[in-house]
């Protein structure tokens, strides 16, 4: 009797294994084929037809966005470039040589030894195969990882209406962002960096010519571009659609950023004391002006501890939620209804920076902090305040700023006067 | 004997099933995620496609389609009206912040705004040729007028204002070539935000300090009108369309709109876009040689025509808004 159950068990047992192992399967990543931008698809559907009832898509129209897609960037495993085009030609933009270390598989070329598939051993695993921000890790992840499809990035010296440029790129790999689960990759040698770079630059291309066809697609189930009956109009149509998305990466060029005022260098000289009273002169400038025309508090908070204005979504998120409702719930609304099937990560509201942590994401030297001031951060609420700001109040900004962490929240030092003549 | 063992087996068995199940259902906990994947595609489509896409300009290269000729200018004119009964009214917005400004006026939703004899305004009409491209600048196309305002600065009466914590013009439209004034009316801080989310048209997002302004240059235009925000004042919303040429309008108060010297003998699509309805349906115009579906309008105009029209939209487009 003993060994009869005994046997029953070791039945059982397998039994379950073999059910926990095909119920796991699902939770792998999905395999290296480049996802499908359904969440888009989804806002565009909604945009034409009423958030309640979306005009629907034919299959035929994804999959010739697809296949346009496949045509013009390739697959994970081999990537190339649209060529062909009248203005631009990504190839001064991106090496096809550093797509192809970047690409593909984990491993080492057979003859040559370069390394491949450098994209999927250090950052496929958050930002995805696809460069959408939703690898296996992501959703473990505060704040998630960027999406490249937008094109849109929030650490770069750049003008705000500009792409950043390679060094911007190259500058976060190297750096790492502080506060956040992106690394440094400091160590990695300089081709396999700049092999990184044309990677993400390239995913986001992909990306953001995806979103472009997807607004592009008409209710009539119409194909962009069919591929048995070619017309002039649909192929030049796609062909400008994809030189206007490399042009906006063609243009950017670092900002001129003013060098510091007198001052500046004054009080920087030797160990800089904050309290003493030429520094204290420039804070209570620089709150002036964060409490007032610089309008910081509006998101920062009074104390700028980031906790005025807490319930604005970012861009990358924003299609997702109904941003004029008053609570989280009726915000999140369009999400649960509309997006949370397609896998798209349950967007959450983005905070203004707690700027008495002493954290930048972007970088802490004063160049960063003037750069994020003058020309705000992209895709977030930060706005830019070149027009509205001279050069000396904006480095008085970045002089308090950096002088937050060093005070007591609740007790601002030799300026506390001000708290009693602030603007309302 | 027999009996007391099946029940005594059963009694372990069932655990461990139960376990099993838990556990499985415990292991799906992190697929919570629903991946709807890769969109399966033909690979003999995509060779074919790719002819089209030969690296360092070995592909074809595409001639642009003729570009037809008008032949004169004429004039439109017209007015949006509703046609039916709305089923409910729009609450004014609750403002939230720096309510000694925000809060002194209400604030109306302006998702749908009748004005006086039923006229729907705040609809724009815009041209957007599919077949061609209307070239910039070229005298056969472009007025006079038009011409002298092309690069203009759009200050004064024409900003863009922002006053009570609100958006004066909800709906505006403008030329790429054209520098927009942004300005703020009001004391408190607006922080502008204009995120054309498609097309090239400059994004930015301004901080405009109370009674400041500042400049906006689009450059390029966008793809149909797009959402203007303010961070500090989630309320606040207006729509934003940046044109390569200068065929539109936004209807007024009354509906009415009017656009000047629009080239006749060319065949015109326009769009007909409300921010409530962007592709309305159930709409009558007053015009038999114009031709209506879903949002777009074709007319061909002749020489110094003037022409009127009554377009007429169904409140069933609207109705959306009140459930």
């Amino acid at each position: 009797m003993r060994t009869r159950i005994y046997q029953v068990r070791t039945w059982q047992l397998s039994l379950s294994s073999a059910m926990l192992l095909v119920l796991c399967a699902g939770c792998l990543s999905p395999p290296p084929d480049f996802q499908f931008n359904w969440v888009y698809l989804e806002v565009q559907q909604r945009q034409l037809g009423t958030p309640e009832e979306p005009e629907e898509f034919s299959e035929k129209q994804r999959r010739n966005v697809a296949e346009i897609l496949e045509a013009t960037f390739g697959t994970p495993q081999d990537p190339r470039l649209p060529g062909g085009l009248e203005d631009a030609d990504p190839q001064d933009l991106v090496s096809l040589y550093g797509l192809r270390m970047a690409a593909g598989a984990v491993g080492r070329d057979e003859v040559t030894q370069e390394p491949r598939g450098l994209f999927r051993k250090h950052c496929a695993h958050c930002h995805g195969v696809t460069g959408d921000g939703m690898g296996p890790t992501a959703g473990f992840l505060n704040p998630y990882p960027r999406d490249y499809r937008h094109g849109i990035y929030k650490f770069k010296l750049t003008k705000s209406t500009q792409k950043p440029t390679r060094s911007d790129l190259l500058r976060t790999l190297r750096q790492g962002i502080p506060g956040t689960a992106m690394p440094s990759f400091r160590v990695l040698p300089e081709d396999e960096l700049s092999a990184l770079v044309d990677y993400v630059i390239y995913l986001s291309l992909r990306g953001e010519v995806e979103r472009e066809l997807i607004s592009l697609l008409k209710e009539e189930g119409a194909l962009l571009l069919d591929p048995r009956d070619k017309s002039e109009e649909s192929l030049a149509e796609v062909k400008e659609t994809i030189q206007n998305v490399l042009m906006g990466w063609f243009i950017s060029e670092p900002a001129v950023i003013p060098a510091p005022p007198a001052w500046w260098q004054t009080l920087n000289n030797g160990q800089l004391d904050y309290s003493s009273s030429g520094a204290v002169d420039v804070r209570r400038r620089g709150l002036a002006l964060f409490r007032g025309k610089a309008g910081c508090i509006s998101c920062h908070g009074n104390t700028a501890l980031g906790d005025a204005n807490v319930s604005n979504y970012d861009k990358w998120t924003e299609e997702m939620v109904d941003a004029k409702a008053t609570t989280e719930e009726e915000r999140l609304k369009p999400y649960r209804t509309s997006f949370q099937q397609y896998g798209a990560l349950l967007p959450r509201p983005i905070r203004p920076r707690n700027l008495r942590q002493g954290v930048y994401r972007g970088g802490r030297r004063p160049v960063d902090l003037y750069h994020r001031i003058s020309q705000g951060i992209n895709g977030t609420p930060m706005p830019n305040q070149e027009q509205t700001l001279t050069s000396e109040e904006i480095w008085s900004l970045v002089f308090y700023v950096r002088s937050l962490p060093f005070e007591h929240a609740s007790r601002p030092a030799g300026i506390r006067n001000l708290d009693r003549e602030r603007p309302n | 004997m027999m009996r007391g063992t099946h029940i005594e087996q059963a009694g372990r068995v069932l655990p461990t099933l139960v376990g099993t199940l838990v556990l499985s259902l415990l292991s799906t906990a992190g697929c919570a995620r629903t991946m709807p994947g890769a969109v399966e595609v033909s690979s003999e489509n995509v060779t074919l496609l790719e002819q089209e896409f030969v690296l360092s300009s070995g592909g074809s290269v595409t001639v642009p389609a003729p570009v037809p000729e008008p032949d004169g200018f004429a004039t439109l004119r017209g007015r949006f009206v509703l046609t039916g009964s709305l089923s409910g009214t729009l609450a004014a917005l609750p403002p939230t912040k720096d309510l000694q400004v925000c809060g002194a006026n209400v604030i109306p939703n302006e998702a749908l705004v009748i004005g006086s004899n039923n006229g729907i305004q705040n609809v724009m009409l815009y041209v957007e040729t599919r077949e061609f491209k209307i070239p910039v600048g070229d005298p056969k196309w472009e007025h006079q007028e038009y011409l002298d305002r092309m690069d203009a600065v759009l200050d004064g009466a024409n900003a863009f204002d922002q006053e009570n914590c609100r958006f004066i013009s909800h709906v505006f439209a403008m030329r790429a070539s054209q520098t927009l004034t942004i300005l703020n009316s009001d004391t408190v801080g607006h922080n502008t935000d204009l995120q054309s989310a498609s097309g090239l048209a400059a994004r930015s997002n301004y901080q405009v300090p109370g009674k400041a302004s500042v400049v906006y240059t689009p450059g390029y235009k966008s793809r149909g009108p797009f959402k203007v925000s303010c961070g500090a004042h989630p309320w606040m919303n207006a729509y934003l369309h940046v044109s390569a040429h200068p065929f539109f309008a936004v209807s007024g108060e009354d509906g009415s709109f009017e656009i000047k010297h629009v080239p006749s003998g060319v065949e015109l699509e326009f769009r007909v876009w409300h921010e409530s309805a962007s592709k309305p349906g159930n709409v009558t115009i007053s015009d038999s040689q114009a031709k209506y579906s879903k949002g777009k309008l074709t007319r061909t105009f002749s020489a110094d025509e003037e022409v009127d029209w009554t377009i007429e939209i169904d409140a069933s487009n609207f109705n959306h808004l009140f459930n």
